[in-house]
């Protein structure tokens, strides 16, 4: 994924690209509340867990055909290649998460609430997909809602879009980004990732 | 390594360019008091060195710094006037609809201090002290530092199991206020790695929420 990471940032260029609630009817603030509620917590990963359950999301069984079972799986061989690859020299592990299902004003979110502890320093992530997102959010709406600009956007070739907060949304939280994969991405392929993704990330040190 | 770990699984989607801000190279907690970071080191970061300073050095420092002056920048303007250690403040201005947040923080070769007070991003009052250290301080000697300056900690009972071996899970804390209204006012000290091989201290003043536990 490192790999995948660099590959885009070296294609990076300015492109403009239609927006989500660019068209009236993709249900944008919906959707950046659901995320809010759901990934409040992500500092917490049992806290992270029980939030999402409590605010009805449904969870997706692992072994499950699904976009966020392919991508979660994507992911964690992603890890286990890469701690392979570190071998003794940097101890990691991940830590244990969760996918869930819910419904969002007709669309169908997934979020993945996430661990990985690498020596002495973990992170945690809570992501929400809508893999059927065919737009990225407006920037200014991402702004209003979040009361504060990006602290970074980058428009890609392509059609990816991605903007950053630093500090999170939440307290405590490292940061948030609001992330747009077109349908058509020519590494889809490679990559089961399209629509649009809000995560919140958070990071933890641990005593030596 | 911070930046790795703070992307752990982050990287389903492409990790690109942190923004150029300066940044204090200091930790924050979160609500629940434990230490974290608010934005990714960049370029800018000035990293701290390792110094000599020993705990109880560290320990007097904080006490200045952080449990004498309230949460109040101003008060710490004034309390570094009696403070050698060669601190400067580095100013880190952050635009919101509603006006500026002040995320800088005062930074010396080996030290960094952080506070913040009615802040989106910490609700929870909080001034954290982090020195870097040549030395190794484990967590047991720590403890012992702090229990000459403040006393035992408020959790003491549980360091060790009811069979006898240490609780690997016993962080000290110090209780030092109570407001019925604004919640505890407590200390914690945590004796870290610096992600890269080093060393570093991290004492916390903070004032908890009445609900949240550390």
């Amino acid at each position: 994924m490192i790999a995948l990471a660099l590959s885009l940032a070296l294609v990076a260029g300015q492109d403009d690209a239609p927006t989500a609630d660019g068209n009236a009817e993709y249900p944008a603030r919906a959707v950046l509340e659901a995320f809010a509620t759901a990934c409040s917590g992500a500092e917490n990963l049992a806290v992270a867990k029980a939030s999402v359950e409590a605010a009805g999301w449904t969870m997706v069984p692992p072994d499950s055909d699904s976009p966020i079972t392919r991508l979660v799986a994507f992911g964690k061989a992603e890890f286990e290649r890469q701690a392979a690859e570190d071998g003794d020299e940097l101890e990691s592990e991940l830590l244990d998460g969760g996918e869930y299902r819910t419904e969002v004003a007709g669309r169908t979110l997934y979020v993945a609430i996430s661990g990985a502890r690498y020596d002495t320093v973990i992170g945690h992530g809570c992501r929400v997909y809508d893999f059927e997102a065919t737009a990225p959010i407006e920037a200014e709406t991402l702004t209003d809602w979040a009361v504060r600009a990006p602290s970074n956007s980058q428009t890609l070739d392509g059609g990816l879009v991605k903007h950053v907060w630093n500090p999170g949304l939440k307290p405590g939280h490292m940061g948030m980004e609001v992330s747009f994969v077109p349908q058509d991405w020519p590494l889809r392929d490679q990559f089961p990732l399209s629509g649009l993704v809000i995560q919140a990330d958070t990071v933890e040190f641990l005593d030596l | 390594m911070h930046i790795r770990a703070a992307s752990a699984l982050a990287l389903m989607v492409a990790t690109l360019a942190s923004p150029a801000l300066a940044s204090v190279d200091g930790l924050w907690v979160n609500p629940e008091g434990k230490p974290t970071l608010l934005r990714a080191q960049d370029d800018d970061t000035i990293l701290l060195k390792p110094g000599t300073r020993s705990l109880a050095e560290i320990i007097r420092g904080f006490q200045q710094l952080c449990v004498t002056t309230n949460f109040d920048k101003l008060a710490t303007n004034i309390a570094l006037f009696d403070n050698d250690w060669g601190f400067s403040y580095i100013p880190v201005q952050l635009e919101t609809k509603s006006g500026e947040v002040d995320l800088g923080g005062w930074q010396a070769d080996d030290a960094a201090l952080l506070m913040a007070k009615d802040v989106f991003f910490s609700p929870n009052p909080q001034c954290t002290l982090t020195v870097e250290t040549a030395e190794r301080y484990p967590a047991y000697e720590l403890l012992d530092a702090m229990r000459n300056a403040l006393g035992d900690p408020d959790d003491y009972k549980t360091i060790r199991l009811p069979n006898g071996e240490v609780n690997p899970d016993f962080r000290p804390i110090w209780t030092i206020a109570e407001d019925d209204e604004l919640g505890p006012t407590r200390i914690i000290p945590r004796s870290l790695s610096n992600g890269k091989g080093g060393y570093r201290i991290h004492i916390t003043l903070m004032q908890f929420r009445s609900e949240v536990k550390p």
